[in-house]
């Protein structure tokens, strides 16, 4: 028995339909924590470099962590990683919602997915009537072309289990979009990475968990105290007041204005450019509010359920549009029309799409129109406009179906660009083919300039093996690394912290953690996750930001005015602060063997 | 003299606000106040707040007002600014 796990892997080949079980080794546990820790572990292991991510070859796993299902509040993600096909790297998402929960009940910390099935299939993962789990691979042909919305009540009701939880793809998903995601419980997308689109590939459309099981954990005392310490300092922050009310949209009227949000495809100012940014935030968002969910055990409950009662954009049920959303429909492409980006945002939620790159691909579409690089008889007759809502949600519709204009843009900016080419790659704004989140790091040099190009750096994402993928200092934060990992909502850090973090990972798993150690565990991480790139012949070079994000040219006016980043000198500065040499990327001989737990990354990389 | 300024309160700063819950005020205030001076005159914790703007431009706390400024205050977050 393994405190904090449910003690087993669960691997399915779908082109030969073999499902095999193997128990979580306790060392891998101890050393890689879980979530994406566990499937970097496991992917490196068992796929080789060159895989095509669409290909039978990529691994796909649905990993979840230890704090889940034990109780611990905020503890709830899971994550999926894989080789991405939008990046060509490391790739992984998460999202919140019921999913890790029941599949950890079920009996499994990660599934593991490899191979392509003839035709659509589901999995379906139990507990058992024996109460240990169960495992079939139904078929999926009758759900094959349904939304994320319709697939899942098909479940619930042809399953007879109104309490299951499932990892779904759209449409978008099976048309290979490569900014397609899975959708759990509606609208919990874990959106980046594009690996919908390896779902797609596979013909899985769901992996479909309900669990009874309990999981064990350590001191089952200590957890209850730690669960009411964190509570009480969950409770006496202001940043968890503000997601009770809002979620994260509470944040986005201000990031705007502070120049923190991108603005007009990376080109413009919030302050000049959409000073009623107060439309598309907080109260704006929350009027339309008719319920608030949470996901299991969390007392923050930052989702919740909007009606628009009419006009052109009436809904009658949407999840509620979170900042990244408000950033990427709204600010990015000057569409100031709350009622619209809350059918952008249910459009994508239903089709399965990540609505951080949807939005961006639109600004580089609307920024090729008007500046006369496309045309109507480029977009379908859309009039291309910044700000025309109409425009923008009816070609957010051709992208999801893979219709017409929309066709072109369902492989995010970059592909899009290549394939217009005319000069309109200058707007396509991507890392290694993702878009970046909506935090700019020019703002860290404002307002923390003590710190330095390396917090900037952290902020900018580009060190992360997930290109683009992070929003906030947590690619440069060892110790988040671990929180995330362990299955820890990145709104929880206001319960769970650094020494109190490392306090409840002891308490449920029964491993001692210090903060020491949950920093040595998120670099053994950071480099399994660089050992899966460096494989793929990836170099930081590969990972450079376009010149709108670090300011090159900077903007003329606002906030940031005037402000650069010195990639060069910060890329080497936080390389070497990793231990990781300056020019390639790799991890020290050194490094690796101190941190244990990666003797096949010094083997690939220095020989034995 | 004095001069009459307008102040809203963004997302959450409301629920610290009295009465609690309004978002919009009239403040007289001394000539030569600041941002700093409004906020004291609301009585809003002054760690609750986290960045202003001063008629729709982010503004430093130090800026000095003037006769129909409209003064938004937005409230601390770990994230924005």
């Amino acid at each position: 028995m393994l405190n904090g796990y449910a003690g087993k892997l669960l691997f399915v080949d779908l082109s030969s339909g073999k499902i095999e079980e193997r128990e979580l080794e306790k060392e891998v546990a101890r050393d890689f924590v879980g979530a994406y820790g566990i499937g970097a572990k496991i992917l490196y292991d068992a796929q080789p470099a060159g895989v095509d991510p669409l290909g039978p070859d990529n691994v796909l796993g649905f990993t979840t962590g230890p704090l889940v299902a034990t109780g611990i509040i905020y503890g709830v993600r899971y994550q999926v990683v894989g080789k991405s096909p939008l990046t060509g790297t490391w790739g992984d998402a998460s999202s919140g919602g019921d999913f890790a929960r029941q599949l950890k009940r079920a009996g499994y910390d990660a599934v593991f997915v490899r191979g392509i099935s003839e035709k659509p299939v589901y999995l379906w993962i139990r507990t058992g009537p024996d109460g240990n789990p169960a495992v079939e691979i139904r078929d999926a042909g009758h759900l094959w072309g349904l939304t994320t919305w319709e697939t899942e009540d098909r479940l619930r009701e042809e399953l007879s289990e109104p309490g299951l939880a499932a990892s779904i793809i759209g449409p978008a998903g099976e048309k290979l979009s490569l900014i397609a995601c899975p959708i759990v419980d509606k609208g919990n997308a874990a959106g980046r990475s594009g690996l919908g689109a390896v779902m797609g590939s596979k013909r899985l459309k769901a992996v479909v968990a309900r669990g009874t099981g309990q999981v064990p954990v350590a001191d089952r005392e200590r957890v209850r105290e730690l669960v009411r310490e964190g509570n009480e300092a969950a409770k006496a922050s202001p940043w968890a007041e503000s997601l009770s009310k809002y979620g994260t949209s509470g944040g986005t009227a201000r990031s705007i204005l502070s120049g923190d949000c991108p603005v007009k495809n990376w080109g413009g100012v919030g302050e000049e450019d959409l000073p009623q940014a107060e439309r598309i935030s907080d109260d704006s968002v929350i009027k339309y509010l008719v319920d608030y969910v949470t996901c299991p055990g969390c007392p923050a409950h930052c989702n919740g359920i909007v009606k628009v009662e009419d006009g052109p954009y009436a809904i009658d049920w949407a999840q509620k549009p979170e900042y990244e959303t408000l950033g990427a429909f709204g600010a990015m492409l000057l569409n100031d029309n709350m009622e619209s980006i809350i059918t952008l945002n249910a459009i994508c939620d239903q089709y399965g799409m990540d609505t951080i790159s949807a939005g961006a691909t639109i600004a580089w579409a609307i920024e090729s129109y008007e500046n006369g690089l496309l045309t109507k008889e480029d977009t379908d007759g859309l009039e291309l406009t910044w700000g025309n809502h109409d425009a923008i949600v009816a070609l957010m519709d051709k992208m999801a179906k893979r219709e017409g204009f929309g066709d072109l843009l369902a492989d995010g900016s970059q592909r899009a660009a290549a394939r217009v080419g005319r000069g309109t790659e200058a707007f396509a704004v991507h890392v290694h083919g993702q878009e970046p989140p909506m935090h700019d790091p020019k703002l860290a040099m404002v307002r923390e300039p003590r710190r330095g190009p390396r917090l900037s750096l952290g902020l900018a994402y580009q060190t992360d093996a997930a290109p683009a993928r992070h929003t906030g200092p947590q690619s440069t934060n060892l110790e988040s690394k671990t929180s995330s990992a362990a299955g820890l909502c990145g709104m929880g850090g206001s319960a769970f912290r650094g020494e109190k973090m490392a306090e409840v990972l002891t308490a449920v798993t029964g491993n001692t953690y210090t903060l020491e150690e949950l920093e040595r565990v998120g670099h053994r991480i950071a480099c399994m996750r660089q050992a899966f790139n460096l494989r793929e012949g990836l170099t930081p070079e590969d990972f450079r930001m376009p010149g709108r994000v670090i300011g090159n040219p900077p903007l003329q006016s606002g906030p940031l005015a005037g402000v650069s980043l010195d990639m060069d000198t910060a890329v080497i500065e936080y390389l070497t602060s990793r231990r990781w040499d300056p020019e390639t990327g790799k991890p020290s001989r050194e490094l690796l063997e101190e941190l244990g737990g990666l003797d096949e990354v010094i083997a690939d990389l220095y020989g034995r | 003299m004095a001069i009459v300024i307008k102040v809203r309160l963004n997302a959450i700063l409301q629920d610290y606000s009295c009465p609690r819950g309004q978002s919009a005020f009239q403040v007289t205030l001394p000539d030569n106040s600041d941002i700093e001076d409004a906020i004291r005159k609301l009585a809003l914790p002054r760690d609750k707040v986290g960045l202003a703007a001063v008629n729709l431009r982010h503004a430093a706390f130090s800026q000095r007002l003037q006769e129909g400024d409209e003064v938004l205050l937005f409230p601390r977050l770990p994230f924005g600014g």
